[in-house]
C-alpha cells in the first residue's frame, strides 16, 4: 500500500492475547466473526496453544473476546482474542526482523518479527504457520520446553 | 660511583618503569554473575547498559528469554549465567552488556558490571586446571582484582558454540 505521501506501508491489525501485544498483516485477517460454537471451540484451541506457548495462565473472569477469522495455509483460522483489534497502516522502518539466531532456533514458526511502537514492542505473526486443531489439542497435552521467565 | 653517577642511574631506572608501564594492556569490563567475578575483553563489548526490558519471545532457548530495542535494533539477550551453568538468580540483573561475536550481536544479562579497567599483559595468567568443568572452555585467563580472582572469558568463542550447539 502507499500512503499519499507516496511511502509505501503496510495495514496492520493489532491485538492483544492474554495482554501479550501481536500483529499480523490485514491482508491476512478475514475480520471478526458471530461467536458459533464451532467457530469458538477452535477459536479456543488456537487461543490455549499461544497462550501456553506465552507462558500466559489464564484469567477466570469474563471478558469481552472477539473471534479474529485468519488466513491460514488451508483456510480461515480462528483466534479468540482479548479485544477489539485495530487497524493501522505502518512504514518499514518501523518494522523489524527477527533476531537470526532467533529465528533459526525458535520453535514457534508464526515469529516474523516486531512493530516497533511507541508503546514498546508488538510481535508480528503469520497466521499460516498456525498448527491445525489437532496439532494445539496435541501440544497442550505434552509440556513446553522452551523459555520460561521464572 | 659519584652522586652525580648514582642519580644519573636513578634516572635511568625510572626510564625502565615507564618502559615497564608501556607493555601491551588489556581492557576488561569486570563483571558479576552470583559469586562468581568474570571479565569481557573490552574490544568484545559494544556497550553496556541498564536492565531495560525484556520482550518475551516465544519459542526460544529457555537462556534466551527474548529481546531488547536499542535505538531501534532488535537484540537477542542471553542469560549469561544459564548459558555458564553457573548458579544464580534470575531476578539480580542490573546490566546488560551488548556483545558481538559469531556474527551476532545480543546482550548478555549479568547481575552487576564493577569495574571497566586496563591491565598490563603480564597481569593475565593462564587459568587454574581447577577451574570448573562447565567454564573451562571459555576462560582465556586469570586477573587478580580486589583481592578476588576474575575469570576472563572469550566471548567470540563463546557465542561461537552456542550458535552451534543452537543450530546442531
Amino acid at each position: 500500500m502507499t500512503s499519499r505521501t507516496g511511502r509505501v506501508q503496510i495495514d496492520l491489525i493489532s491485538f492483544n492475547l492474554g495482554g501479550y501485544p501481536v500483529a499480523l498483516p490485514a491482508s491476512q485477517s478475514l475480520g471478526l466473526a458471530k461467536r458459533s460454537t464451532k467457530a469458538l471451540t477452535e477459536a479456543q484451541a488456537h487461543r490455549a496453544w499461544l497462550l501456553q506457548l506465552l507462558h500466559y495462565q489464564e484469567e477466570t473472569s469474563p471478558q469481552t473476546r472477539q473471534i479474529l477469522m485468519l488466513q491460514g495455509t488451508d483456510g480461515p483460522v480462528p483466534l479468540e482474542i482479548d479485544n477489539q483489534p485495530l487497524l493501522e497502516s505502518v512504514a518499514p522502518e518501523h518494522l523489524r526482523p527477527l533476531p537470526k539466531i532467533m529465528a533459526q532456533v525458535s520453535s514457534f514458526k508464526a515469529a516474523r518479527g516486531f512493530w516497533l511502537t511507541e508503546q514498546g514492542l508488538r510481535l508480528l505473526l503469520d497466521p499460516t504457520q498456525f498448527p491445525t486443531l489437532a496439532d494445539t489439542k496435541r501440544a497442550s497435552s505434552s509440556k513446553s520446553h522452551t523459555n520460561v521467565l521464572e | 660511583m659519584s652522586e652525580l653517577d648514582q642519580l644519573l642511574e636513578a634516572d635511568d631506572w625510572q626510564d625502565q618503569r615507564i618502559l615497564d608501564v608501556d607493555e601491551p594492556a588489556q581492557s576488561l569490563v569486570i563483571f558479576r554473575l552470583g559469586e562468581q567475578i568474570l571479565a569481557l575483553p573490552g574490544d568484545q563489548v559494544r556497550e553496556i547498559l541498564p536492565l531495560a526490558e525484556i520482550f518475551f519471545v516465544p519459542g526460544c532457548p529457555a537462556d534466551m528469554p527474548g529481546v531488547i530495542n536499542l535505538r531501534g535494533d532488535i537484540l537477542a539477550i542471553i542469560e549469561l549465567g544459564r548459558l555458564l551453568s553457573l548458579e544464580t538468580d534470575t531476578d539480580t540483573w542490573t546490566n546488560i552488556l551488548i556483545t558481538k561475536g559469531s556474527a551476532m550481536l545480543c546482550g548478555f544479562l549479568v547481575d552487576e558490571v564493577l569495574d571497566l579497567t586496563e591491565v598490563p599483559a603480564s597481569q593475565l595468567k593462564p587459568p587454574l586446571a581447577t577451574l570448573p568443568a562447565q567454564l573451562a572452555p571459555w576462560v582465556t585467563a586469570e586477573l587478580a582484582w580486589a583481592e578476588k580472582i576474575a575469570l576472563c572469558l572469550d566471548a567470540k568463542a563463546l557465542l561461537h558454540d552456542y550458535r552451534n550447539r543452537l543450530k546442531g
